[in-house]
């Protein structure tokens, strides 16, 4: 293989790592964990609010910077190898698809349980189909 | 007197008042080299250590067992507690319609214990609400004002000082403590000495609504019109 065949074979590998990683992210969204409303809401959906890797929380009130990746069209293995839990960094990912997250910010506004959450829901939700062009 | 409570109420103020011997988990991982001839608590070892003592005295090994197989969670355990050995549920919180920290979390358990009689899927028989309440000048008060003032209930708080042993949770188990006599006793895991235990008066405990889960015997004195009822 000549030198010029080479450099040829790496600018396409190369291309096909940059688009798969463009791809997953065109397909992904992360939002806070707040955005879905309180954990009493949101838990059975997208976990405690703590991290995923303790038992419970700090004994003094304390918010943990979780972030929740909304995805579609692509792999939850694409998405959690983009996203990675680190407990070493306090990167703690929850991964949801699109279709379940509409699912229940759907019935939780529907619910209309308190006037300023449900605002918030239809925040969240209004931005999940920006995102995702619908 | 020789009940489940009692035993394990010793085993809480034994505990809260003789801990020389012990450390806050976070910060014997901090510095293990330091407090490597300490034992290693936090919140939840806190209660498991009380209440598998009050089944290991009282003759249910299997439960002293059992509930360490539960301390991943503190819902899982409260539920346990209810389902299995029929302990009563108790939800909490000093205003439902005024949370002083303006969570939403709040006012939506509330919700839920009103409609479903459940804090975080735990079974629900009373409510003790509205003792500690947001007044008018308040800023979490003025954000909310379409409820009004919340009528001041001191008479549901009051009987809970009864209670001479519960399991508490707040905010669906991200912080579990212990409770006895109308104070919450619970344990600091990034401490050590005089702070990693604590007691505070439920009034004025900062974690606003929870759940306080008690042994059979101990819900008789709960004030009648505490008594939850949904459907």
């Amino acid at each position: 293989m000549g030198k010029p065949m080479l450099i040829r074979s790496w600018l396409l590998v190369s291309l096909v790592i940059f688009c798969l990683s463009a791809c997953t992210q065109s397909n992904t969204l992360l939002l806070d964990y707040h955005e879905f409303g309180p954990p009493a809401a949101s838990t059975d959906l997208i976990g405690h609010n703590w991290w995923q890797w303790q038992p419970h929380g700090h004994s003094y009130r304390k918010d943990y910077p979780i972030k929740i990746v909304v995805y579609d069209k692509v792999s939850p293995q694409a998405v959690q190898s983009q996203y990675p839990i680190e407990p070493q960094y306090q990167k703690d990912y929850r991964y949801l698809p699109k279709k379940q997250a509409l699912i229940y910010l759907n019935e939780k506004i529907n619910e209309n349980a308190i006037e300023d959450l449900t605002q918030t829901l239809m925040n969240t939700r209004h931005k999940i189909q920006s995102h995702f062009g619908e | 007197m020789d009940s489940f409570s009692h035993h394990a109420e010793h085993k809480l103020l034994d505990l809260y008042n003789n801990h020389d011997h012990e450390v806050g988990s976070q910060l014997k991982l901090t510095e293990p080299e330091k407090y490597k001839d300490y034992q290693s608590t936090d919140c939840i070892t806190y209660v498991l250590r009380a209440i598998s003592h009050g089944f290991s005295k009282t003759g249910n090994e299997a439960a002293a067992k059992k509930v360490w197989t539960l301390g991943r969670h503190g819902t899982e355990l409260a539920k346990y507690l209810v389902d299995q050995h029929h302990w009563k549920g108790i939800y909490i919180n000093p205003d439902q319609n005024h949370p002083i920290d303006e969570d939403h979390e709040h006012t939506y358990t509330s919700f839920l214990a009103n409609k479903k009689c459940e804090y975080y899927k735990i079974p629900l028989d009373y409510k003790v609400v509205n003792y500690s309440v947001t007044s008018k000048n308040h800023p979490a008060f003025q954000k909310t004002t379409k409820h009004g003032l919340t009528k001041l209930n001191t008479v549901s708080i009051n009987s809970l000082k009864s209670i001479t042993f519960g399991f508490g949770l707040s905010r669906g188990g991200k912080h579990t403590w212990l409770f006895r006599q109308g104070k919450v006793y619970e344990v600091h895991w990034e401490t050590v000495g005089d702070t990693l235990y604590e007691s505070t008066d439920l009034s004025v405990f900062g974690w606003l609504s929870g759940v306080i889960v008690v042994p059979p015997g101990q819900s008789g004195a709960i004030a009648v019109s505490a008594e939850l009822k949904c459907g």
